[in-house]
């Protein structure tokens, strides 16, 4: 009896959390499921489709554009935002002077709503009206079109993304850092080896756990990336940046097709879930190069 | 690898649920949306007890409008103490969310402000069932509230495209607007007199142009095209008159008369009218209230539409509707009858500058912009009846809205030519008329 009581106390434990992802998100993910079977305008009876949705996301040009988007997108931001937040960690983990007063500097962008970050780099980037612009004619230069061509907007999100993240993940790759024994430094200075050695052969190697970490995290953050952009491109120019979740609201809440709607963010789950068993697979699950 | 592999299914169930709640979190079963009747009774909604009612009204605001309404509902509890009023005040681009969301979730308000009744016809109150059909003869043809013989909503006020213009910088041109219909101008003629101001003034664009649908319709209209035909059962989209509209909208960008910060970024152009800087803003007469408190640093005022091959504008407007599954049904159609007599419906129209569709109150005494209001009349009279038609056929347009708008902006940045895109909206304005009558 008592070791039924043992065995069933982690259980109970874990009982209150389970009930609430089980009411807020296991069922109506579940839901979903179930909804994009059918076709339904959100509001009156559903009507059972099948696999319809799905066979129809294949010639949906506007789904295609949004997925290979999304993933161009990702491709761009996700070793933007990994790589800038590496290395301010790394200046920041240096005997540097006012490395707190920097560090809740990089770190303040994370804690703005991204829409305000959206609408704030609006005003800055603004084609015709914006701030930057306005300095650039100034000089008697032609204004850049940041959000209203195509690559540039690609580009000009990526940069905003990745600014309003990177102090995030910088502060998991300063406790990533800081965990890492000096003795293994030390040691390679006395050998000789130069920053980017130790970079290479020390440091890298033993921040893979975070590092994987940082990865999927930030995979999963951009791939779903959607207030910020919507403030500030609004998808556009012509669709350009609008992606994934962009996308799916605008078929459930703008066309009203939520079953549509539902089978697009199967697959978008689909992708993240592919992606991160690849980024595990890279990583050997984040398990430290025994060598 | 075991603990691996528990790792991953971890991860992946939670994606799954990150990844989907956002899309079924909104979502409710429609077995639960057809009990609606019996939770909302439930829910609170209705306040009883003692003959005293609750009515909630779901609102939006072109600028401050809500107050004037309120003062409305005042007067009318002072002739019926027993009712309650509560304002939801909702952004419009959230206001069919939120009811459909109320609708599913068994709150339905017991009234609404729409401007759009087609995916919501099988949730609202038929008013003839109430109210008698004779109350459909209070209101002027125009906007469409009759849907398969059954009285939706009651027209509130009526809107037309328009355009205004920054009276200062064609001052500044020595340029002026045209003053009667004989002088309205041609496209053409507007485009030499654009450069004329864009050239002697302060302001740096010609034109900024809302970026929705219905507003670019007013373009294809007066080219002489039509999403449908007369009798609304097929597309009519694929035609030269349209072609011609698309790439004169085009070539307004590509000439650099409207800023491409519109329809291919998020500027707001109402923004950007009032910051000065562009000499004049498609939009319409329900801009009225919000440029005369919003707009001091210099003069403007409305003209009338230029022409194509005709002349044409395109209506709108507001209804207020009675909610389904409300249980004061009866008291919400009351207020409505109650709102919709001439002298309340006066009352509001005047404060806000609206334009009212009820009989009686087609010439009110405006305060300000009396002459708007006669140039909002001629653009509506000189209209035909094919606009009205079309966009009061609610159930089509909620299904190609936002592909027309978002084809249009492909077109604009060079994606689609303008073929492709006449093709794409012919095939799916077929497809959504098939969807319709099957």
């Amino acid at each position: 009896m008592k070791n039924l009581q043992m065995r069933m106390f982690p259980y109970l434990m874990l009982l209150p959390m389970m009930i609430i992802f089980t009411l807020y998100l296991f069922w109506p993910a579940l839901n979903g499921v179930w909804i994009s079977l059918h076709s339904w305008d959100g509001l009156n009876p559903m009507a059972f489709l099948g696999l319809t949705n799905y066979t129809q996301l294949l010639d949906d040009r506007n789904f295609t554009r949004a997925f290979s988007g999304t993933m161009i997108f990702t491709a761009i931001t996700v070793p933007s935002i990994y790589v800038t937040s590496l290395a301010l960690a790394i200046m920041l983990t240096r005997k540097i002077k006012a490395a707190g007063l920097f560090r809740a500097i990089f770190y303040w962008p994370t804690m703005v709503s991204s829409i305000i970050v959206g609408l704030s780099w609006r005003f800055l980037l603004g084609e015709s009206f914006g701030l930057v612009n306005f300095v650039i004619t100034s000089f008697g230069f032609e204004p850049v079109r940041w959000v209203t061509n195509a690559n540039m907007a690609l580009f000009t999100i990526a940069f905003v993304t990745t600014w309003s993240l990177a102090g995030y993940y910088m502060v998991m790759l300063i406790a990533g850092l800081k965990s890492i024994s000096e003795t293994y430094y030390e040691a390679a200075e006395i050998d000789g080896a130069n920053f980017w050695q130790q970079f290479f052969f020390i440091t890298l190697p033993l921040l893979r756990p975070m590092s994987l970490l940082v990865l999927v995290l930030s995979t999963v953050t951009v791939v779903r990336s959607f207030p910020l952009i919507l403030a500030l491109t609004g998808g556009g120019p012509a669709g350009a940046t609008r992606f994934m979740v962009q996308q799916i609201h605008e078929t459930g809440f703008s066309r009203l097709q939520m079953g549509y709607a539902s089978a697009m963010a199967v697959v978008l789950f689909g992708v993240l879930a592919i992606l991160t068993i690849v980024q595990f697979r890279l990583n050997r699950g984040g398990e430290q190069d025994a060598n | 690898m075991k603990k691996l592999t528990k790792f991953l299914a971890i991860i992946a169930i939670l994606l799954t649920t990150a990844a989907l709640a956002a899309c079924a979190g909104a979502e409710t079963p429609a077995g639960q949306a057809a009990q609606t009747g019996q939770t909302a009774q439930q829910s609170g909604q209705v306040a009883a007890e003692n003959g005293a009612v609750h009515l909630q009204v779901l609102w939006f605001n072109d600028f401050d409008e809500g107050d004037s309404f309120l003062r409305l509902t005042e007067m009318y509890r002072e002739d019926n103490p027993h009712v309650t009023f509560e304002l939801i005040e909702v952004p419009f681009h959230d206001l069919e969310d939120r009811l459909r969301n109320l609708i599913i979730g068994g709150m339905p308000p017991a009234l609404a402000r729409l401007t759009n009744l087609g995916p919501f016809q099988n949730w609202l109150v038929d008013l003839y069932e109430y109210l008698g059909e004779d109350f459909g003869d209070n209101f002027n043809d125009g906007l469409r509230f009759e849907f398969n013989g059954r009285m939706l909503a009651a027209p509130k006020d009526v809107t037309v495209n328009g355009i205004v213009y920054n009276r200062t910088a064609f001052e500044q041109a020595g340029v002026s607007v045209p003053q009667n219909e004989s002088e309205i101008w041609t496209w053409e003629e507007w485009r030499a007199v654009m450069e004329q101001v864009v050239a002697n003034s302060d302001v740096t664009y010609g034109l900024v142009f809302d970026r929705t649908s219905h507003r670019f319709s007013t373009l294809f209209y007066q080219a002489g095209a039509s999403m449908l035909t007369p009798d609304l059962s097929a597309s009519n989209f694929n035609t030269p008159e349209m072609h011609r509209a698309v790439t004169f909208f085009k070539e307004l960008h590509d000439d650099g008369f409207l800023p491409a910060s519109v329809w291919l970024g998020a500027d707001n152009p109402n923004l950007l009218f009032r910051s000065g800087q562009v000499a004049m803003h498609f939009a319409g007469s329900w801009m009225l209230a919000n440029y005369i408190a919003e707009i001091d640093d210099f003069e403007w005022g409305f003209t009338y539409l230029p022409m194509d091959v005709r002349r044409s504008s395109v209506p709108g407007g507001k209804y207020i509707a009675a909610l389904q599954g409300t249980g004061v049904e009866a008291e919400a159609a009351r207020f409505i009858e109650w709102i919709s007599q001439p002298e309340i419906n006066a009352i509001f129209m005047l404060e806000n500058n609206f334009i009212s569709q009820i009989r009686g109150n087609e010439m009110l005494d405006y305060e300000f912009g009396a002459e708007f209001f006669r140039i909002f009349a001629s653009d509506l009279a000189a209209s035909g009846s094919q606009p009205g038609a079309e966009w009061g056929f609610q159930e089509f347009t909620g299904l190609i809205n936002v592909d027309l708008r978002e084809g249009l902006s492909e077109v604009l940045a060079g994606i689609l030519t303008v073929e492709e895109y006449l093709e794409m909206m012919d095939d799916l304005i077929t497809r959504s008329l098939a969807d319709i009558n099957s």
